[in-house]
């Protein structure tokens, strides 16, 4: 024990730089969820739910962030990572001169009984070989840092109490303070295990110790939980480790109280380092929701669809003024409209990209193509989860009755510019797909509705896409009417079985984003340059529309191409097979982590991609 | 010295309720002992010596020749034979550098009724350790 001194100096001095995204896994227990890097810490957790405000917040910044560690007490030790199998059980290990030793973090899932939901982060420490020294290091930094708190030492733990909000952090290992923080040093032979409960709990708590067997317990039923929920799966073709893993990761970023699906569990990871593209995505979109929502249903895990269809019938109900279309484009996971964007200017950001957001301006866009994603995943659950009820099939004639009013005229888009809204193609093409499915489900459900009326809408946005979406000097369809500049998310065009997808037109579009969006396998959005966005800096390739293009390339039987850059894109993954957003030009992840978008592609392209190598 | 004492009072969990005028006040009743590592601060069996809490250290609590628990900041021991005026029933060995708040037996009980939140913060960690020890939930 005399090798401590250097990581007693000071609070945050234990707490090396920051590691790279991608060198964090993330648990939770489907309120919120909590990064854990290679090296120990947990830089970023928000309690009680996502888009609350941090708790350790390092990853935004290392000094005021706040974080909690448990690593080696000695330097020099190498670390592995990896999730119990087929859980969201993460087990960090540290392998050094005089042992071996790892921390097994988990989150307890109340299933049904959300009401009492103690929101336990449960880090249980054990010695594996020779004799383990660690030190662990508790700085939490309430509501994003702005919040001061007070410690309280009690016989099991200490009791930290802020304005907001209330945690203890319990265990039978006597806490020393340290700065605003407590600090323990421990040591573990083989076999031996230390406990460190962090609950969030009244102001007046005493602390409580939890028994190696109350604990052991916990684990085995988080365990226990992943694994039932995974055994629905019926996905048997090939990559299946990674589609499971991209199906926990989902799973992970729904809200069980709710049925909500957040888009990723952190804000302001940047989308290129010092760059100001940082975004809040702590949120519901409709759009990347329904978009898991077909992942998860293509696995066969319909109880998500049905608790995210009760989530969104309550959000149809909801009176809105008639120009902003009968949905937001964002939400929080409680159902509110209200995302006001605020800058958090007393934190540097990850490595010093600011500005740090929480919030989403985007909320008050106009993004038409969220119908044709929304109603998708209807079509999907109508389709194979259970058919739909009456009530949603009334909100949903509402929806095609607005959109028929609303169809053509200038949006945000699906990437959200700031930069003046256009009449984006890829809007025209969902917007087809809502009115076409809609189609479908009452042809087919024999329910009542408007088919002629719908079926004239649906026929004019075809021609109109064909018509003014195609420029025939570039022989492709281009981002929006008034430009020759292509965008990556028309990849979608044949998957949604808008063209064949061995149309003449299509092939020649993906021959020219083959060209000029692809850049060794990986697709950027678009060009930045040539299509002003409103935004200042560059950014990295886009995860989700290189899947979308591995299954453009499949289906237009360019199989061997599409194969390739598959398993190129699987290379990205890091160690635990996470993604975040994009990908640098040196390969590093780059965004929120990890990101649904990305995840909910994988299991797209994977299940596209099997299917047509038979 | 009140100063850091004060600072001492407002970390520990029993005072979480007071005021900083209670804290103040509690400056002037409690007594601050340290014992070495190693040192026995109760002995079973012996004339009770006061309330003690932790305000910095560790210490075992050991029942014959056993270690059965740890007590570290925030917790108390000695008040079993302080309210009851019998002798100790385990001995208290110093497991770090202990550093001690102490209320002396006779003053223990102005004490807890002079500060009713303290001694509900106390009959708290009571029941706990009672739940502990329970043989009905074990």
């Amino acid at each position: 024990m005399d090798n401590h001194t250097a990581q007693n100096s000071g609070p945050s001095a234990g707490l090396p730089g920051y590691l790279p995204i991608a060198e964090h896994g993330v648990i939770g227990d489907l309120h919120t969820a909590a990064l854990i890097g290679t090296d120990g810490t947990i830089d970023w957790y928000c309690c009680p739910s996502f888009d609350s405000p941090s708790v350790f917040g390092a990853i935004l910044d290392r000094a005021k962030g706040g974080y909690y560690r448990i690593a080696p007490a000695t330097d020099g030790w190498t670390p592995k990572q990896l999730y119990l199998p087929d859980t969201n059980v993460l087990i960090t290990r540290f392998l050094t001169e005089e042992g071996v030793g790892e921390v097994q973090d988990f989150m307890p899932v109340d299933s049904g009984r959300t009401a009492t939901h103690r929101h336990r982060l449960v880090r249980r420490v054990l010695g594996v070989r020779g004799t383990m020294h660690f030190v662990m290091n508790a700085q939490p930094r309430f509501n994003y840092g702005r919040d001061e708190h007070d410690m309280f030492f009690h016989e099991n733990g200490v009791l930290f109490r802020s304005p907001g909000i209330s945690l203890a952090l319990e265990t039978p290992l006597e806490l020393k303070p340290d700065g605003a923080g407590v600090q323990c040093h421990f040591a573990l032979g083989p076999g031996e295990s230390a406990t460190f409960v962090l609950e969030r709990v009244p102001a007046d708590y005493v602390p409580r110790a939890y028994s190696a067997e109350v604990t052991r317990e916990a684990f085995e039923a988080t365990v226990t939980y992943w694994r039932n929920w995974l055994a629905r799966s019926s996905y048997q073709g090939r990559w299946r480790e990674m589609v499971h893993r991209s199906a926990l990761t989902l799973k992970l970023l729904t809200h069980l109280p709710t049925g909500a699906i957040v888009a990723a569990p952190t804000t302001s990871l940047p989308e290129l380092i010092g760059g100001s593209r940082n975004w809040d995505y702590r949120y519901t979109w409709i759009r990347d929701s329904a978009l898991s929502l077909d992942a998860l249903l293509r696995l066969g895990f319909t109880d998500e669809a049905a608790a995210f269809m009760g989530w969104l019938t309550k959000r149809f109900q909801e009176p809105r003024p008639a120009q902003d279309g009968p949905l937001q484009v964002i939400y929080t996971i409680d159902g509110a409209a209200e995302l006001a964007e605020e800058t958090l200017g007393h934190l540097e950001g990850y490595r010093g990209s600011g500005p740090v957001r929480i919030g989403n301006g985007a909320a008050g866009q106009l993004q038409l193509d969220i119908y044709g994603e929304l109603i998708g995943s209807v079509y999907l659950y109508d389709t194979y989860g259970s058919p739909i009820h009456h009530d949603a099939w009334t909100a949903l004639c509402k929806i095609i009755e607005w959109i028929s009013q609303h169809w053509d005229q200038a949006d945000e888009g699906i990437w959200e510019v700031r930069g003046g809204r256009q009449n984006f193609t890829f809007s025209r093409l969902m917007s087809w797909v809502a009115v076409d499915r809609a189609i479908r489900i009452a042809t087919t459900r024999g329910l009542p509705a408007d088919i002629e009326g719908w079926r004239s809408v649906r026929d004019a946005i075809y021609h109109q896409i064909m018509d003014k979406g195609w420029h025939p000097e570039r022989h492709a369809f281009v981002q929006h009417d008034a430009t020759d500049v292509l965008d990556a998310s028309i990849l979608i065009m044949p998957m949604v079985k808008f063209v064949s997808p061995e149309d003449g037109r299509w092939l020649s579009t993906l021959d020219m984003m083959s060209r000029e969006l692809v850049s060794d396998s990986l697709v950027y959005r678009y060009n930045v340059e040539a299509s002003p966005d409103g935004l200042d800096g560059e950014e990295g390739t886009f995860s989700m529309c290189t899947f979308w293009y591995v299954e453009a390339l499949a289906r237009a039987g360019r199989l061997d191409e599409a194969r390739l850059v598959f398993e190129k894109m699987l290379t990205y993954a890091n160690h635990l097979g996470l993604y975040s957003e994009e990908i640098g030009p040196t390969g590093e992840a780059l965004g929120n982590f990890p990101q649904a978008f990305t995840h909910l592609a994988l299991i797209s392209a994977a299940c596209c991609l099997d299917e047509e190598l038979g | 010295m009140a100063d850091h004492l004060l600072g001492r009072l407002r970390r520990l969990g029993v005072f979480a309720d007071l005021t900083e005028p209670e804290l103040h006040a509690l400056t002037g009743e409690l007594a601050e002992i340290s014992f070495p590592e190693g040192s026995w601060v109760v002995r079973q069996g012996t004339k009770a010596t006061g309330l003690y809490i932790i305000a910095d250290g560790e210490a075992g609590v050991v029942i014959d020749d056993e270690e059965r628990a740890k007590l570290t900041t925030g917790s108390f021991f000695g008040e079993v034979s302080v309210l009851l005026a019998e002798p100790p029933t385990a001995d208290i060995v110093a497991r770090t550098p202990l550093h001690c708040l102490v209320i002396q037996p006779e003053q223990a009980e102005e004490f807890l009724l002079g500060h009713p939140r303290v001694m509900y913060r106390m009959l708290q960690a009571e029941a706990r350790r009672l739940k502990t020890v329970d043989p009905m939930r074990n």
